[in-house]
């Protein structure tokens, strides 16, 4: 290869390497209002929210999402790293028990919004550090081909009943996500020592135990499951590609503990750069149409409010749902990971 | 003139070179014979500047090249090297090897180098191959013609006809001797072979266990 | 005390701005690669101090976590072990095709390699449930599965590594083994001894991809010592402390990695990686034919259902279309990415590379720098990242775009300065000895001499580096900036809503771009260096 070519094509490689790395270095110059949003929420169902946000509001919104594969430690993790030197503006969380944890960090500011005037007193803070809101709530997902329906299970407990074979069940790993807020709200129900031997059988019963609970959905849906512990969105998700499923909500016979419903929950970074916008962000998430157009999506299968559109892949009507504080079952998170962790991770 | 004055070069705890002195005229044709692991490569590799010297000092045309205190490159010593495998750069072609030394000159000035040279070295019809569609042969005719480019004041020879056959190595070293003569370069040259080095140098040092012996 | 003159002279030298910009460039790659460590480092004294770190837990191990690192060490040393033999069995059918076929299979390789590890989980997931409907008895969980799956996703990258332990080798040496005894003798006795250290660098990269990776065991209902790891994380969300949880598999992957690297340091020499092998092909026994065969029936199985996985389920073409342009903006973020790792990423580690040739002490801590980063776990480099430039000093580069090429730069680089090291052994030393007479200046000898020898070994490490960058989930995730995202995130975000035939046709993507990026390398290579005229090769006339 002769010189000149050999100089010419350095030099190219040289001059891209250079706007490369100074085209990354700089932020975005652009001079419109942003608010950068940490999401735990699907991309497919929060994406739209914010996208409507910025055609109304004409702020920006710079998201971050989480990645079920990553078990939520990238986000919230993030955010306690970030700690010094603040890079978000909202918090907006599929569940609580992250919401609680980044309060006992410190990492939230205190923000009362008015759209949450009309929400029940149970989804706001005390000293509102975050604000909950419409939720999905712990099902069954049923394969109609392996179960009759005298053979579906109605409660939590039939996850220990001799009667299915632990390795047609699934159930996520309950260290993670909603199905460790499920474990937290079910050790301080029945109290440690009874909940500890429920997850001791499970693990015992070689119940499956899997990535998450879009994992549970697929195994159950492909038949490899007979059922599985999921959320509503997971299994409505499922209902509506029309796999063979059912969708039975657990323990709601009179004296049974009703599920847990996990609320989303929203609340302001403190030290935010962009503390404005992330009012008025939060402002809108909590809205009665937002609220609404999340039913609609299919993220929220149980509204806090009154909204016009209902849930179509399960009945909700009078879901009997389980009596704890989501502060106790936040202040147990921790005792009940490690004891999950020594059952399950062996 | 190439001076060395008591130079020695270690490695590891082994003496390569100790303590060795000598005086190398201009325009000297000489013949550096010793067994392998003498120490004689290394003595050439001193004077080229590609070791340093631990003790002593290398002048060359009265300047000093090399010493503990001071160090010349080898670009800047005025030096052509043959080395003993011919070590020709494999992504260039016969010509943009030799060209490659003169780098320094004018385009024009390297062509008008190149084209004698070639023909001097009987690889005209090579000029556009690649290292490994040569023989060994054509590759240390190559080799000769890079050193001889840029034309060196001092030619270092470092036991270049290694694995080639007798009419081989008899046609290169008589090549050798009319190129140094041509070129009115001194020349040092390193070999284990008695015949080589009395075929191809007016003077025959011996080296062994890092010393001159005779 | 009068100051020796020599010292002076020796402290110009070092001066000399070629001594200069190697000190620079070194500096710059040792900061990087070791900056997550020193974030998490400072995070973790910072919480000793404060006394708010337990050490009894994490660092005194319990016989629970002493089997989920004992079990993690046996299924990360089987993979790579079946990965390593299957990719001996492969690559011996290789010893004599020709450089177009050779160039072709090693990008396909390439290409295969790029997909996440979590896809071909999943593909054979599906398969396996399939399967339960003729074999009920088959099982779809359990070690056995985890083990079947884990070699399948890292048997491309296997395969590709042990091509390049048995291009190290000088095929000269062989030959006299033919001459003198069977071709299974020459295999058994010359070139596998020979390519040895070379396969032992290989074991150790592939053990610590497994090591590292809970994904595919925890799909299949075995847990690891990284599940742990992350678990402790996630239940303390505390970087500090899962750094001490992490450092029983920190240290087990650091010794598995020294090991490995006293074998790189004794590769024989070579002259070129892609050299045309002429003779006659090896003359091999039934029964290693057979073994042969089945190496390539395992490599084609895992091409079959990862294929047919994605073609089947992304459907149609309008699915991939549709998925692709979805995906535009993460896709040439990632692109970018890529690019910008290995523009990076080749000129440090080859200043780093230099740095490994070193005796002593000086080498010896190189290496120890260079090892390190390679033993952390992705989510605690990128939470290191954040500790690190987040801090007041380098705020600039927080959270800005750069910042997903930073974190695959401090993950893979040492990755790249490993593979430059072992190239810089092959190439011959006198070369550059010539270029040290000759040279008209510094920057041409660089330009005209020194690069080019070292284009092989960039190559391969860009091609190494492309497809680790492109699969990066873990640290990415962490540190990229609010508004964008990988393709690797996006296909994990739609597993988990369920849009199989959208990841499916993202993965294909991903191959399809590997596959065009490493035609391209080849190809501009080829026109720079050898041009289109060049006659036929004769591999060099006898004397």
């Amino acid at each position: 290869m002769n010189k000149t070519r050999t100089i010419q094509v350095l030099v190219v490689i040289i001059v891209l390497t250079v706007i490369l790395i100074a085209a990354m270095v700089m932020l975005p110059t652009d001079q419109k209002k942003t608010v950068v949003v940490y999401t735990s929420v699907d991309q497919v169902y929060s994406e739209p929210v914010f996208r409507d946000f910025e055609n109304r509001t004409g702020i920006t919104v710079l998201a971050v999402y989480d990645v079920e594969a990553t078990k939520t430690t990238g986000l919230v993790n993030r955010l306690i790293a970030e700690r010094n030197r603040p890079q978000a503006d909202v918090f907006w969380s599929g569940e609580f028990g992250q919401t609680l944890l980044l309060k006992n960090e410190s990492i939230l500011a205190a923000y009362s919004s008015p759209s949450a005037a009309d929400l029940p007193r149970q989804f706001r803070d005390a000293g509102d550090y975050w604000t909950g809101f419409g939720g999905r709530a712990r099902v069954f997902i049923v394969n109609t081909d392996k179960l009759s329906p005298d053979q579906y299970p109605h409660s939590v407990n039939d996850m220990i009943d001799s009667r299915y074979p632990g390795s047609t069940i699934g159930i996520a790993y309950p260290m993670f996500g909603t199905t460790a807020t499920h474990a937290a709200a079910l050790y301080s129900y029945l109290g440690t020592e009874e909940a500890r031997n429920y997850f001791s059988n499970i693990s015992q019963r070689q119940v499956r135990v899997v990535d998450g609970n879009s994992v549970v959905r697929d195994l159950v849906a492909d038949g490899q499951l007979s059922f599985g512990l999921t959320d509503t969105d997971d299994a409505c998700g499922a209902v509506e590609t029309g796999k063979h499923v059912v969708i039975i909500v657990p323990d709601q016979k009179p004296g049974e503990i009703g599920t847990l419903v996990i609320p989303n929950t929203v609340a302001l970074i403190a030290g935010a750069p962009h503390p404005v916008e992330a009012k008025t962000f939060i402002d809108y998430v909590l809205d009665r149409k937002t609220e609404d157009s999340l039913v609609s999506s299919g993220w929220i299968q149980i509204p806090s409010r009154d909204v016009l559109t209902k849930t179509s892949c399960m009945n909700i009507t009078g879901i009997k749902t389980m009596d704890i504080s989501y502060q106790d079952v936040y202040n147990g998170i921790p005792a009940t990971q490690k004891d999950l962790i020594e059952i399950f991770i062996r | 003139m190439i001076v060395l004055e008591e130079v020695s070069k270690t490695f590891q705890n082994h003496t390569a070179v100790d303590h060795v002195s000598l005086e190398i005229p201009d325009h000297a044709c000489l013949a550096l014979l010793g067994p392998s692991g003498s120490g004689k490569t290394t003595l050439l590799r001193l004077i080229a500047g590609l070791e340093m010297p631990d003790e002593g000092s290398i002048t060359m045309s009265g300047r000093v090249v090399s010493s503990p205190d001071v160090f010349v490159p080898p670009s800047e010593r005025r030096i052509g090297f043959v080395f003993q495998s011919a070590a020709l750069w494999p992504h260039k072609t016969v010509a943009g090897n030799i060209l490659f030394a003169l780098d320094a000159l004018p385009e024009s000035e390297q062509h008008q180098r190149l084209v004698p040279l070639l023909d001097r070295m009987g690889i005209t019809s090579l000029r556009d191959r690649y290292p490994d569609q040569i023989s060994g042969g054509e590759a240390r005719r190559v080799a000769l013609a890079r050193a001889l480019a840029p034309r060196p004041e001092t030619l270092l020879f470092d036991e270049p006809l290694t694995n080639l056959d007798r009419p081989l190595r008899e046609d290169l070293l008589c090549l050798i001797a009319e190129a140094v003569r041509a070129n009115g370069s001194t020349m040092l040259y390193v070999t284990h072979d008695e015949y080589e080095a009395t075929a191809v140098a007016d003077t025959t040092i011996r080296f062994d266990k890092g010393r001159i012996i005779g | 005390m009068a100051i020796p003159r020599s010292f002076f002279h020796m402290f110009r030298r070092t001066l000399s701005l070629e001594h200069c910009l190697y000190a620079l460039v070194l500096g710059v790659f040792f900061l990087l690669i070791t900056s997550p460590l020193i974030g998490l480092g400072v995070d973790l004294l910072y919480a000793a101090l404060k006394g708010s770190l337990d050490l009894s837990t994490p660092l005194l191990l319990s016989s629970r976590r002493l089997e989920l690192l004992a079990a993690s060490i046996g299924l990360a040393t089987a993979v790579a072990l079946a990965g390593i033999v299957t990719g001996v069995l492969f690559v011996s059918l290789l010893w004599r095709v020709s450089r177009e076929i050779l160039v072709f299979i090693l990008l396909a390789l390439l290409a295969l390699a790029a997909i996440p590890p979590y896809i071909h989980a999943l593909t054979w997931s599906s398969l396996f449930g399939s399967l339960t409907d003729f074999l009920p008895g088959l099982p779809t969980t359990g070690w056995g599965i985890s083990f079947w799956v884990e070699f399948m996703a890292l048997l491309p990258l296997a395969i590709l590594l042990t091509w390049i332990a048995f291009a190290s080798v000088d095929h000269h040496l062989v030959e006299v083994g033919r001459v003198f005894g069977s071709d299974m003798d020459a295999f058994l006795h010359i070139l596998l001894p020979l390519s040895a250290p070379a396969l032992g660098a290989a074991f150790g990269l592939l053990f610590l991809i497994c090591c590292s990776d809970y994904s595919i065991p925890s799909l299949f209902g075995a847990d690891v010592y990284a599940l742990d790891i992350f678990a402790q994380f996630s239940a303390s969300g505390s970087s500090a402390v899962a750094s001490l949880y992490a450092l029983p598999l920190v240290l087990v992957t650091v010794l598995v990695v020294i090991a490995s690297r006293s074998g790189i340091r004794t590769l024989a020499q070579t002259p070129d990686w892609l050299s045309v092998r002429f003779g006659t092909a090896p003359r091999f026994p039934r029964f290693f034919v057979g073994l042969q065969v089945i190496a390539c029936i395992l490599i084609l199985v895992q091409i079959l259902v990862l294929f047919s996985g994605l073609v089947f389920t992304t459907g149609n073409l309008t699915t991939f279309i549709h998925s692709v342009s979805v995906a535009q903006g993460e896709l040439t973020y990632s692109v970018l990415i890529a690019a910008g790792v290995i523009l990076i990423s080749l000129p440090l580690a080859l200043a780093a590379a230099y740095e490994l040739k070193q005796p002593g002490l000086r080498g010896a801590v190189a290496w120890t720098l260079v090892l390190l980063p390679l033993a952390i776990p992705a989510s605690l480099t990128g939470i290191g990242m954040i500790l690190f430039w987040n801090a007041p000093g380098p705020s600039m580069i927080y959270p800005g775009l750069l910042m997903p090429v930073l974190v695959s730069v401090a993950r893979f680089a040492p990755i790249a300065a490993i593979l430059l090291f072992v190239q810089l052994r092959f190439i011959e030393p006198l070369l550059f000895d010539a270029a040290a007479v000759f040279s008209p200046g510094l920057f041409e000898t660089w330009v005209q001499i020194r690069l080019p020898l070292h284009a092989p070994g960039f190559f391969v490490a860009a091609g190494i580096l492309a497809v680790l960058t492109l699969g990066e989930l873990g640290a990415t995730l962490v540190v990229a900036p609010p508004g964008h995202g990988t393709l690797t995130m996006r296909i994990y975000n739609y597993l988990h809503y369920g849009a199989a035939g959208e990841v499916a046709g993202l993965c294909l993507m991903i191959t399809i771009l590997t596959l065009i990026a490493g035609a391209c390398t080849i190809a501009v290579l080829y026109l720079l260096y050898r041009g289109p005229g060049r006659t036929v090769e004769t591999g060099g006339k006898p004397e």
